[in-house]
């Protein structure tokens, strides 16, 4: 139990460190193009990332983090046998405070970027659940 | 006009609901009846210390930024506290196996995230400065009540600071539950061990 514990938030960090490396490398290509004086096109033209893990959650890397926070307080469970115990308050406000954070950062790349707002109509927040993937275009 | 008003007022309404639900949430754990929140006289000796830590680490943030005037302390320690109190907690449980588990875990996660945050230029070798966060700025911008000097400094005190250190250290206490469990996990091998003692002993008298 502990082990499978473990592996889900490893998995979990990995999947965090790569969406930082796909927005890192976004955003530094974006920049180097911009210098060159290059033509953008695609995502670049865009302004915001929407590739890779980006084209199924908004914020991929967030949503990792909420998830990590969470799995480890399953190693609570497994140590009192308690499902619910008070150690669960950190993980709660955690989601609480990155969907308000959330909100607030997307409120200012929709003023920044006119296609956010097709994205945000087509990639869910945290977990693709019912909307489509993002189309590249 | 009116629309920055409304901004500024569901701003304002946010950030204080934020501090609010924490504030209720702590206050239901240590004197609500709904948890059990029950640590042993050392467990509970350590848990004060490393509030006292949390309290150290949340007042160098506020101070460091104010004198600075760069907002962003709170987001260099946010990758590297959870690795202090995880360890501190370890240490003192002389090295239980789950925890160590627990904290590497968490040290893996720290090293990480101190990792990205120092490509993003966060940190810088003058310890005060790096890149500050561009979403305070903004906030101001939106916010014009947060340009009021002591208005900033109370928000840097309550929110940036001690809300966020307070999650931060909130979000690495399952290490401390997972002692006090394992407390009691020991209790109930005590107990069924020294069962079986009593029925051995019981068989071998009646033999």
């Amino acid at each position: 139990m502990i082990l499978f514990i473990a592996i889900l938030m490893l998995s979990f960090i990995i999947t965090e460190s790569i969406a930082d490396k796909q927005q890192f490398e976004f955003q530094f290509n974006k920049y180097k193009k911009i210098d060159n004086n290059e033509t953008l096109t695609g995502d670049f033209k865009r302004g915001f990332i929407s590739k890779g893990l980006w084209s199924i959650s908004r914020h991929p890397n967030f949503i990792s983090e909420q998830l990590i926070w969470v799995t480890f307080y399953l190693f609570s469970i497994s140590a009192t046998g308690i499902y619910l115990n008070w150690s669960i308050i950190g993980c709660v406000l955690l989601i609480i405070l990155f969907y308000n954070s959330a909100n607030y950062t997307e409120s200012i790349s929709e003023k920044k970027y006119p296609d956010y707002k097709q994205y945000k109509k087509k990639v869910s927040m945290f977990l693709g659940v019912k909307k489509m993937n993002w189309e590249e275009n | 006009m009116q629309y920055i008003l409304v901004f500024c007022v569901s701003m304002i309404k946010k950030v204080i609901t934020l501090i609010l639900s924490l504030i209720v949430l702590v206050y239901l754990i240590f004197y609500g009846n709904i948890f059990e929140f029950e640590l042993n006289k050392f467990q509970m000796s350590v848990f004060k210390d490393s509030v006292i830590i949390y309290l150290f680490l949340t007042g160098s943030c506020f101070l460091v930024g104010e004198i600075s005037r760069n907002y962003s302390q709170v987001d260099k320690v946010w990758s590297i506290a959870p690795i202090i109190y995880v360890w501190f907690f370890t240490y003192h449980s002389d090295y239980n196996l789950r925890m160590i588990l627990m904290s590497i875990l968490v040290t893996i996660w720290g090293i990480r995230l101190t990792y990205n945050f120092s490509r993003k230029s966060g940190y810088s070798i003058y310890f005060w400065k790096g890149e500050e966060d561009y979403r305070w700025k903004i906030l101001k911008e939106r916010v014009p009540i947060f340009n009021i000097k002591i208005v900033w400094s109370i928000f840097n005190l309550l929110f940036i600071c001690l809300y966020q250190m307070g999650l931060i250290f909130l979000f690495s206490l399952p290490i401390l539950a997972a002692w006090q469990g394992e407390g009691s996990a020991i209790n109930v091998y005590d107990i069924i061990y020294s069962n079986i003692n009593v029925i051995i002993y019981y068989y071998r008298v009646n033999s």
